[in-house]
């Protein structure tokens, strides 16, 4: 734990004194984050991906083209056709005009959020959920509801926990970046309706969709209600452009007025180069991420025959990067086992920090260099001979 | 789709309409029209082709941040660690979204010069703070007054909002004012923004000192500032804060909550312009300020009266002795000579017999333009009110 800033000794100085209340709870939050000590072997931090070379070559086109101006507010328009095709074609209809392209999937899902929910509106959130998510809710001061359905629902949230929950946004993610797991289609379909049938907005984040290992389990089979809903979009995990921070959102034309508005609050539009970045990895990538795919699910079948063949189930992920691994059977809690293994030099992430439901689960990122996989696996595997109870 | 004069027109339905015309001349948004220097470019292209594409830290490169902290010193006169005290952000709107959440509480009053970019309006409203405007003027080249700040402080008054040079007014803080001004945000413990996005377009020798780099100032500054207009960098989403280490810690975090840091390709291109050759930007003033001049002269010609555009890229001009009210006169130079020019109304309410014209159209472009705005005016001068 850090304990940077807003301690006593500079919280009495002009500016220590002006922060709203809300910044410095933000603040004080923030000093849970623990970081991984040097040469440790870190099990949650992606190598960066080689990109795909019209990615590339695009960027750098865009940049001789002199695409160095502010992009149209909402975004390149070709980028968002391509977007809302690639959605429809989900079961999500979407069109240029119900698309924003955002700095990165985070900044979408903000201003989605703040501009659907006021101080003190309820937000019923899915767990397993990031932590800068609930940030978020706890800045805009939405009275939070959670729902942790458990593994073995494979984290299916329940259509009738929505009913009369007075909730004015249903926020959840399918399929997951933290579980790796998608809602089937037919089950997200019933939760969406119920939501639109109580008048519940419904918030899908969708920023692992593309990272699918078969892209059916994203699809939605009701394109009529997939429209009425807000979905959030990244080029992060599946295109490797974190860095370049690009995502979008896509919202009911009678959205469109608040969200747009705030977006370009916000930072005006998303950075030229990276939108034509996004939009090479869109229409000239596929093959490139078919074999990332295939990689990853190299990748996850290796991950998950040594865990098993060493007593530790998991839960057999629909996208990459995310693994969880189940330590539920030992005699220790998934933060008390992360803590050992820090000890022991390895970091991967307790379950319990994205809620209830992941609580006695490991969270490990399958984008780590393979050597280093095979190595951190092999030392999970051995802390379980430790700790069985 | 036409719209009908009577009804108010703003900025939105001016820019639909420009859409749907062809070879509009733009003086409307805030863009400019020159490139970004090749060798910037060249080093983004290079950060590309050697794979630093990946992310970055909450706070910014590394790299960059010494370059910021390097450019306030050599600059600005201001101190500002690279480690604790700088924040790169997603261009200059997401820095002032930041820092207005981070500071703003319900009922907190901001002090905010008008007419202004109303994009801090947006971000003070959401927040729950209340903006208390400071008047500026014509007679004055919309200088900010001390004494009007002074008078409108009160106990809630937490934040002083300077805006220099200024968008829309084309109006600096002089040395003087800033003095003063930060003696009044002492003795009321008030806290400062600078806003110097514009602070390398200035003209006819106006100078301008940063308030952050004045005895007891630092401690209750942020200076905000980007790449985008002293570099032509709009579309790369590069912008900066710099201020106490409790402050810059808070909107880290809020950074790191909305979007986990500025593009990675964008800071490297901001390092080659922080760090780089800066004969680029005193040839950009340059440019600027001979199409000032044949704006003002224009300007003179057409009637329309202004304060000193002491610095921005921007003329602030009043249409009051044209007999046609500014917001009627956007609309019928889009309407029938197909330049866009944004009205007054766009940058507070009270600002109907102004519209800003931008410098950022080529001197040709502008001397077209000019000659289409001369055609309108002779048609409807003192017909139209």
């Amino acid at each position: 734990m850090t304990t940077r800033g807003g301690g006593a000794s500079r919280a009495d100085t002009p500016m220590g004194r002006a922060l709203a209340g809300r910044a410095v709870a933000l603040l004080q939050a923030r000093g849970r984050t623990a970081t991984a000590a040097a040469g440790a072997l870190d099990l949650t931090q992606p190598e960066l991906a080689v990109l795909p070379q019209p990615v590339v070559q695009a960027a750098k086109d865009a940049l001789d083209r002199g695409e160095t101006h502010y992009t149209t507010r909402p975004g390149v328009v070709e980028l968002r056709q391509t977007i809302a095709e690639r959605s429809t074609a989900d079961g999500f209809s979407a069109t240029v005009a119900s698309t924003v392209v955002t700095n990165g999937g985070s900044e979408g899902l903000y201003v989605v959020l703040q501009g659907l929910l006021g101080p003190g509106d309820t937000v019923l959130v899915v767990e397993p959920v990031a932590p800068n998510v609930i940030d978020m809710l706890t800045f805009i001061g939405a009275t939070l509801k959670r729902i942790s359905p458990s593994a073995e629902e494979r984290f299916v949230p329940r259509p009738e926990t929505i009913v009369d929950s007075g909730a004015a946004v249903l926020l959840l993610a399918s399929p997951s970046p933290i579980t790796g797991v998608a809602i089937p289609p037919e089950a997200l379909e019933q939760i969406v309706a119920a939501a639109v049938e109580h008048g519940v907005t419904v918030v899908l984040d969708r920023s692992s969709a593309a990272a699918a290992y078969d892209p059916a389990v994203a699809r939605f089979p009701n394109p009529e209600l997939g429209a009425q809903i807000v979905t959030i979009g990244s080029f992060s995990d599946a295109y490797g452009l974190t860095g370049w921070r690009v995502g979008y959102f896509t919202a009911p034309a009678e959205r469109m007025g608040k969200l747009g508005g705030l977006k370009q609050a916000m930072s005006i539009c998303t950075t030229a180069v990276s939108q034509y970045a996004a939009l090479a990895a869109l229409q000239e990538a596929d093959e490139w991420l078919a074999e990332r795919r295939a990689e990853f699910a190299r990748r996850r079948d290796l991950a998950v025959s040594r865990l098993e063949a060493a007593g530790l189930p998991v839960v057999p992920p629909d996208v990459f990067p995310a693994l969880l691994i189940d330590v539920r059977g030992l005699a220790a809690s998934d933060v008390e086992l992360a803590e050992r293994l820090a000890a022991d030099g390895v970091v991967v992430q307790p379950g319990s920090i994205f809620g209830q439901a992941t609580a006695g689960f490991l969270r490990i990122n399958l984008g780590i260099p393979a050597d280093d996989l095979e190595a951190g696996i092999d030392r999970i595997a051995r802390l379980r001979n430790g700790v069985e109870g | 789709m036409t719209q009908t004069p009577k009804k108010a027109i703003d900025i939105f339905d001016l820019q639909e309409l420009a859409r749907s015309k062809k070879n509009v001349i733009s003086m409307g948004l805030g863009d400019p029209d020159l490139d970004t220097p090749a060798h910037i470019v060249a080093a983004a292209k290079a950060a590309i082709e050697e794979g630093r594409t990946g992310p970055a830290p909450t706070r910014g490169l590394p790299e960059l941040r010494e370059a910021i902290s390097r450019k306030l010193a050599r600059d600005n006169g201001i101190i500002a660690d690279p480690e604790t005290e700088v924040l790169v952000t997603t261009g200059g709107q997401e820095a002032l979204f930041l820092l207005v959440q981070a500071l703003t509480e319900p009922g907190d009053e901001v002090l905010v010069p008008d007419p202004r970019y109303t994009s801090y309006d947006a971000a003070i409203n959401l927040a729950g703070g209340r903006i208390v405007l400071v008047p500026t003027d014509e007679e004055h080249d919309f200088d900010l007054d001390p004494d009007e700040v002074e008078k409108r402080i009160t106990p809630k008054t937490k934040v002083l909002l300077l805006i220099s040079p200024n968008n829309p007014t084309a109006g600096i803080v002089s040395p003087e004012n800033t003095r003063r001004l930060a003696e009044i945000a002492i003795e009321h413990d008030l806290i400062v923004i600078s806003d110097e996005i514009y602070e390398k377009f200035l003209y006819d020798g106006a100078q301008q000192i940063s308030i952050a780099s004045l005895p007891g100032m630092r401690e209750r500054t942020i200076t905000l500032n980007g790449v985008s207009k002293a570099y032509a960098m709009t579309g790369w989403r590069i912008g900066y804060l710099a201020g106490p280490p409790e402050f810059i810690d808070a909107v880290a975090a809020l950074k790191e909550m909305v979007n986990m840091h500025a593009p990675t390709v964008s800071q490297w291109a901001a390092v080659a312009a922080l760090d780089g050759p800066q004969d680029c930007v005193e040839e950009m003033r340059q440019t600027y300020a001979e199409r000032r001049r044949l704006l003002m002269d224009a300007l003179d010609e057409m009637g329309f009266t202004f304060g000193t555009p002491h610095g921005a890229l921007y003329i602030w001009a009043n249409t009051a002795s044209t007999g046609i009210e500014a917001t009627r006169l956007s609309y019928l130079f889009l309407d029938e000579a197909d330049v866009l020019i944004f009205p007054g109304t766009g940058f507070g309410e009270k600002w109907g017999n102004y519209m800003r014209m931008t410098l950022l159209q080529p001197k040709e472009v502008l001397e077209q333009a000019i000659s289409r705005m001369k055609d309108v005016l002779a048609r409807h001068r003192g017909t139209a009110g």
